[in-house]
């Protein structure tokens, strides 16, 4: 057995140090009501009243980078009904909550007294697109890194799709492009992407949803131009 | 040159220490008292003992030429030492990192794992160090035994200040005085 222990402390040091960073901890997952996607070109809005902040899960929305669930543009707080908005597209399939457990128990069910509900309905919704395009030299960054980081702003919309695209300057080739759902956006242009030297464009493009007023008629309206794009540039 | 025990470079103090702390720690002490101790604690524990396995591993798997070299104790416990700081630096500090080792862990785990990223956790980078200089000393410590009980006898007395006692050797190398002979 002495002979064995090292081989055992070595097995239990790789569980240990794989198992610091396990999941633990439980989830429970919403009663969601129909609609779950809206018929084209309406959108979702989704109320969602839970213990604790609620995540979104769908499909046909750009999450980018390695996001899985989707953004509610609205700030939950404890025993008010969070509503959201999905775009034109959407499917929702998930609205959760999770929480953690201590322990080193495999059960960890959800304790007495959370709760997550969410209804749906669809509604009217505007669509509007913005653009901007800057010239840039890239790379742009502090040495230690290996890309550029972009932060962009978006407001004027309960949810905004916003894809950034890097072309060299006077060409239409995209040598990188990527798409999220945010309104503060963060985006890493990794430098194997761009070439040292010539100029870039850099061309951000927000797409916003919101939902009409009262008054509009079925199918849509027309937006109220609050769409902006309030900054973007590279992180330093 | 004969191949070290599997494991042998966890079987000391601080690699079982900080396995302890890494099981306590997480699966405890993080859920009853959540804040800043237990917070970094895992940071110093896993700083420790993620080096030391990169060394059992790496004595396992490489040429035994390698392992033949004299050089090959400190080299390889500062080359694992380096890639663990490396490597916990990044996932701490620089975003992608930080995605890749979330979805490294939520792929082995199937569920969502959330890295905190934080540079004062980088406080815990010395204890890379330390773990290099555990590694270095027990490999060298045990290769040394045969020349130090040509120079100390039971019964000497005091040995010089300089030169341990073999049980004192042995007991730096976990009492595991087999694992390195050469």
């Amino acid at each position: 057995m002495r002979e064995r222990l090292p081989a055992v402390l070595l097995a239990l040091s790789v569980v240990a140090l794989l198992a610091t960073s396990a999941p633990k901890g439980w989830k429970l997952s919403a009663t969601i009501t129909t609609p779950t996607t809206p018929a084209a070109p309406r959108g979702l809005e989704v109320a969602i009243d839970a213990s604790s902040q609620p995540r979104l899960f769908t499909t046909g929305v750009p999450k980018g980078g390695w996001a899985t669930d989707t953004p509610c543009f609205a700030t939950w707080t404890a025993g008010s009904t969070l509503t959201c908005l999905l775009p034109p597209g959407a499917t929702l399939t998930d609205v959760s909550i999770t929480g953690g457990c201590g322990g080193c128990s495999g059960s960890c069910p959800p304790p007495p007294g959370v709760f997550a509900r969410a209804t749906t309905k669809e509604v009217d919704v505007w669509r509007d697109d913005v653009t901007s395009k800057t010239r840039a030299k890239l790379p742009s960054h502090a040495s230690g890194v290996s890309g550029t980081t972009y932060s962009v702003i978006v407001t004027g919309a309960r949810f905004t799709e916003v894809t950034l695209e890097v072309r060299p300057a006077g060409t239409g080739t995209s040598a990188y492009r990527e798409q999220q759902s945010c309104e503060r956006c963060t985006f890493y242009v990794d430098d194997s992407f761009v070439v040292a030297g010539p100029d870039f464009d850099v061309i951000v493009a927000a797409t916003g949803f919101d939902e009409c007023g009262a008054a509009s008629a079925s199918g849509g309206c027309v937006p109220p131009r609050t769409l902006a794009i309030v900054s973007a540039g590279p992180s330093p | 040159m004969k191949r070290p025990v599997l494991g042998a470079a966890v079987a000391n103090p601080l690699a079982i220490a900080s396995l302890a702390v890494l099981a306590v720690n997480d699966h405890v002490l993080k859920a009853r008292f959540p804040g800043l101790v237990t917070g970094k604690l895992s940071d110093f524990a896993g700083m420790a003992l993620a080096p030391l396995v990169l060394v059992a591993l790496a004595d396992a798997v490489v040429p035994a030429r390698l392992l033949a070299r004299q050089a090959w104790p400190r080299a390889s416990a500062w080359a694992c030492a380096c890639a663990v700081a490396i490597a916990f630096a990044l996932a701490k500090t620089w975003a992608p990192a930080t995605h890749a080792y979330e979805a490294a862990f939520a792929w082995l785990w199937r569920g969502r794992v959330t890295l905190v990223r934080d540079a004062s956790d980088l406080v815990a980078l010395p204890m890379g160090a330390l773990a290099a200089i555990v590694a270095t000393r027990r490999a060298q410590g045990v290769t040394s035994v045969p020349r130090i009980s040509n120079v100390w006898s039971p019964g000497d007395g005091a040995p010089h200040e300089n030169v341990a006692r073999p049980s004192a050797r042995v007991t730096s190398c976990a009492g595991l005085p087999s694992q390195r002979i050469e």
